[in-house]
């Protein structure tokens, strides 16, 4: 029984970090209806520039605190520069874009931090006793930290998009844009906003879980598939259905992993995309997703 | 050319009734048009014919054959061609090339014969020289190599009937042919598609809100609303049909 | 003498041009081995190698319009079907080769499926779930395919006794050849299938789907044939990759593998016939340049650089700029069927199936699915 909840807490810590990731991927959808490959690699770009932070002298919390400002910011830049003068309905390009953003990011940090894993403290102090029992598990302060930021960002997140004027015409902007002008909304910042918070949300995952998955280039790799995952099974425009859907996926992967052996490790990863395959085929829009309607 | 038999034919979109027991028959080499009002369900018709929707009741009878056994892409190879409303042409072809995409449903390279190169050359000169007659037969031949964008819409509407036409069809769907034409253009159309109706042997059934151009060319009307038929004859009886100045212009208050 | 020259598709300059630029080709393949040393000549073979893989990619990508992050899997079941056939079962190299695309063309269509389903954004996420499950299965089923290990062992021996093919040498220029063979073949292939008919069906359905069925184009058909087919081609590059290089890993298969595909696509120009062939040798041989200039991966950050940069600038791809200067020197102008031709159309039969007394006059077809720009005179 221990070895269960275990399991269901480990898993429930990796769901933790897709929900969270997939909030970001949320966030620019509901900003401009895209999909951006290359969020994980933007968190994993924020990540390091909070260990560069913490490096020059910053304390830990601070210099998550200022990627999380200069993520912001940049999220904003590169939808100025890279997205909106493309045009709206250029997906493809648009898609093209993330990817070669994806290979710039992904390398850029290689080459400036180097190939060898770097080490980040936690914002909450993580030595071997700090934690908290619970049923047999430890749950450690660090888990317990992210855990209760990203409640506070998705219920944040869903206060804004469901409550506030800007959110309803983030949610017009991205879908109808000529609409949203002609309403006078003021779209194209609408849409910086969207990469913004995005951006903002990643660097504050990357520099969270960083000290666990210490501080690589490939850290994300695997998140950003999960967090795809969680998104589309969650809906695109619901932060708390892309969380609740990464929590229960990070769980299912990994109770399936440890009590069905054929799966095992290797195959792990395999549930959580077998399941995404299953969920397109049945709803081609995703679970919560709102479907699209094409007059002829 | 052929008959068209639309019998008792409904569809129902959620809690709105589209089509509600229409029934009409257009007789071989009929120029047939459908007005009413927006909403009327002039184009859910058109698009049940032209097998994009499946209706919940009714039947569509082309001479004898089910049209409603035939998937969507199966309607070309019977002999039923359709132009879109907001153009149904390939920007990435040029004039000759879209015209040449009409005539698919007449082809026979199918994967194996194009990787084996069997009778493609030959079949090729053919498709591209019919093609090329009926872009002279409608005028346009000088913009044979012209990418199909950026052109007036007037020309590219020709050009849709074109690559229509190309199918060698016993039935024309004409979706709103006359939109966004000049007056000029609309009388063009107007002599085009009577010309295509007499020398190629067509069964035409035009939608159109041109009421001027409908009336010149349809041997019969039929007017809608609200799904259902109010009106069928000559131009001249539905003309002056109470209900269809109802629908159109309102009652007396 | 004015510039752009215009010469007449058909005409005697026009085919001593395109004889001229095949044989150019010809000459180009031929004299290779003798112009650099063995290991180049194992290098070029690699990026050849890549170039099929990505003129499959080309050809569902570029062509049809269906996106693709998950090529890599066809690339991997090509090269671990020979992999494992060969060395773990002993079957012959050819044999496997085509088990392989076999393999691949049946999996592509399985994949092409639930395709028809799904659009934009979501096909992304369902190719790259394709693409990313690979490695782990291979990782899952190591007895077989050797897992995290790898597989050695594969490969593809010159004939015996042609003494060209002799010794070390030798079998790098053999396979050599045999790469460019398979990728004229490919090339071949979609060039038969993208000129004619069925590029049209391919083409029109990507322009307007709609329009296209309405037509007569079998949407599922089409789109899940051209699936496979992408895929064997691909499955084609995975297995020359496993017998050139010897060595099978997961991680060679893996979707840094895909992103390096779809740059080398986009580099070399999406929708065009050569592009997959400049992008191959962009990608294959940018890093191994910079890896001399500099320590750390800064090749990715020249790709992504490149990928962003052509977005904006140059859509068309480097083929895309190459073709539009050279646009500026010659057009070849497309010539209209003669009058005798299309006479002869006004006889036709509906249905071409039987087909019509040959045409004795003499070609015109232009076999350019985009021909050069507008007609000068009218």
């Amino acid at each position: 029984m221990d070895l269960l909840i275990a399991r269901i807490v480990d898993g429930f810590n990796n769901g933790v970090v897709y929900g969270f990731l997939a909030l970001a991927l949320v966030c620019v959808y509901r900003g401009t209806g895209h999909l951006n490959l290359a969020q994980g690699e933007m968190a994993m770009f924020s990540a390091f520039i909070a260990y560069a932070l913490h490096a020059v002298g910053f304390p830990v919390v601070l210099a998550i605190l200022g990627a999380v400002a200069i993520g912001f910011i940049a999220g904003g830049v590169v939808e100025r520069v890279l997205i909106r003068p493309l045009g709206h309905g250029a997906d493809y390009s648009i898609l093209l874009v993330t990817i070669g953003l994806f290979l710039v990011l992904n390398a850029g940090a290689g080459v400036i931090w180097g190939g060898d894993p770097l080490t980040f403290p936690a914002a909450v102090p993580s030595a071997p006793d700090d934690y908290i029992s619970f049923f047999g598990t430890r749950l450690r302060y660090q888990q317990l930290l992210i855990l209760a930021v990203l409640l506070v960002v998705m219920t944040a997140l869903y206060l804004l998009f469901k409550y506030t004027r800007l959110g309803l015409a983030m949610r017009v902007t991205a879908g109808n844009p000529d609409s949203a002008r002609l309403l006078g909304m003021r779209v194209n910042q609408i849409n910086s906003l969207g990469w913004a918070l995005a951006a903002a949300v990643g660097a504050l995952v990357g520099g969270l879980i960083s000290p666990s998955t210490t501080l690589t280039t490939g850290m994300m790799f695997n998140f950003l598939i999960y967090a795809a995952a969680a998104a589309t099974l969650g809906g695109f425009d619901s932060p708390g259905g892309a969380v609740l859907a990464g929590i229960v996926l990070g769980v299912l992967e990994n109770l399936i992993g440890s009590y069905i052996s054929w799966v095992g490790s290797d195959l792990k990863q395999a549930v959580a995309l077998v399941i995404l395959l299953g969920v397109l085929m049945v709803r081609p829009t995703g679970l919560f997703g709102t479907k699209k309607v094409e007059r002829v | 050319m052929t008959r068209l038999v639309v019998d008792d034919l409904s569809m129902r979109f959620g809690g709105i009734t589209a089509l509600d027991g229409l029934s009409l028959t257009i007789e071989r080499g009929q120029i047939c048009g459908l007005i009413g009002p927006n909403g009327a369900g002039k184009t859910t018709l058109f698009n049940c014919v032209s097998r994009i929707y499946q209706p919940d009741e009714g039947r569509i009878l082309l001479d004898d054959l089910d049209l409603l056994s035939v998937p969507a892409h199966g309607i070309a190879a019977k002999g039923v061609a359709r132009t879109f409303q907001n153009l149904g042409l390939f920007p990435s072809l040029n004039f000759l090339e879209n015209t040449m995409a009409g005539a698919y449903p007449r082809g026979r390279t199918g994967f194996v014969r194009a990787l084996t190169r069997v009778g493609v050359r030959r079949e090729e000169r053919t498709i591209r020289a019919d093609a090329y007659r009926l872009l002279e037969f409608l005028e346009l031949e000088h913009l044979a190599f012209t990418p199909a964008a950026d052109q007036p819409f007037g020309t590219l509407k020709r050009l849709e009937l074109a690559r229509a036409l190309a199918a060698r069809p016993q039935l024309l769907l004409l979706d709103e042919p006359a939109g966004g034409l000049t007056h000029a253009e609309v009388d063009e159309l107007a002599q085009t598609i009577k010309r295509v109706r007499d020398e190629l042997g067509l069964t035409v059934l035009l939608v159109e809100h041109h009421m001027a151009m409908v009336m010149g060319i349809s041997d019969q009307v039929v007017a809608m609303n609200f799904g259902k038929k109010i009106a069928e004859g000559t131009p001249a009886e539905v003309r002056q049909h109470p209900e269809v100045v109802a629908a159109y212009l309102g009652t007396r208050a | 003498m004015a510039l752009p020259l215009e010469i007449r598709a058909g005409s005697r300059v026009d085919l001593s041009w395109r004889l001229g630029r095949v044989l150019g080709i010809v000459l180009l393949v031929v004299t290779t081995p003798y112009l650099v040393e063995t290991f180049r000549l194992s290098q070029i073979t690699g990026a050849l190698i890549l170039a099929i893989a990505v003129v499959g990619l080309n050809l569902l990508s570029g062509f049809a319009g269906q996106i693709s992050l998950g090529h890599a899997a066809f690339f991997g079941i090509g090269a671990y079907t020979t992999g494992v056939m060969t060395v773990t079962y002993d079957y012959g190299v050819v044999t496997s080769i085509v088990a392989g695309m076999a393999l691949c063309f049946v999996v592509g269509v399985v994949v092409g499926l639930p395709a028809l389903r799904v659009q934009g954004m979501y096909l992304a996420l369902v190719t790259l779930a394709v693409g990313v499950l690979l490695p782990s299965l291979i990782r899952r089923f190591d007895d077989l395919t050797g897992g995290s290990s790898g597989l050695f062992g594969m490969t593809f021996d010159a004939p015996e006794g042609i003494t060209y093919f002799v010794g070390r040498a030798g079998q790098t220029v053999w396979l050599y050849y045999v790469t460019v063979v398979a990728l004229l073949l490919s090339c071949l292939v979609v060039w038969n299938l993208m000129t004619g008919r069925v590029g049209r069906a391919v083409i029109t359905l990507r322009d307007n789907e709609a329009a296209a069925t309405v037509m007569g184009v079998n949407r599922a058909f089409v789109r899940t044939v051209v699936f496979g087919i992408s895929a064997a081609i691909a499955g084609l590059a995975g297995s020359l990759f496993a017998v050139n290089s010897g060595v099978l890993t997961p991680e060679t298969v893996s979707l840094l593998l895909t992103i390096n595909l779809l740059v080398a696509m986009v580099l070399g120009g999406s929708g065009s016939f050569w592009g997959p062939v400049f992008g191959a040798f962009i990608i294959y041989f940018v890093p191994v340049w910079t890896s001399d200039l500099s320590q750390g991966p800064i090749s990715g950050v020249i790709f992504g650089a490149l990928v962003i940069a052509l977005v904006f600038v140059l859509p068309g791809g480097l083929a895309g700029g190459l073709t539009s200067l050279l646009r500026r020197l010659v057009i070849v102008v497309p010539q209209p069927p003669t009058q005798g031709e299309v006479d002869q159309t006004s006889s036709l039969p509906d249905d071409l199936s039987d087909d019509p007394a040959g045409f004795e006059a003499e070609p015109t077809t232009d076999p350019e699915p985009r021909p050069a720009a507008r007609l000068a005179r009218r």
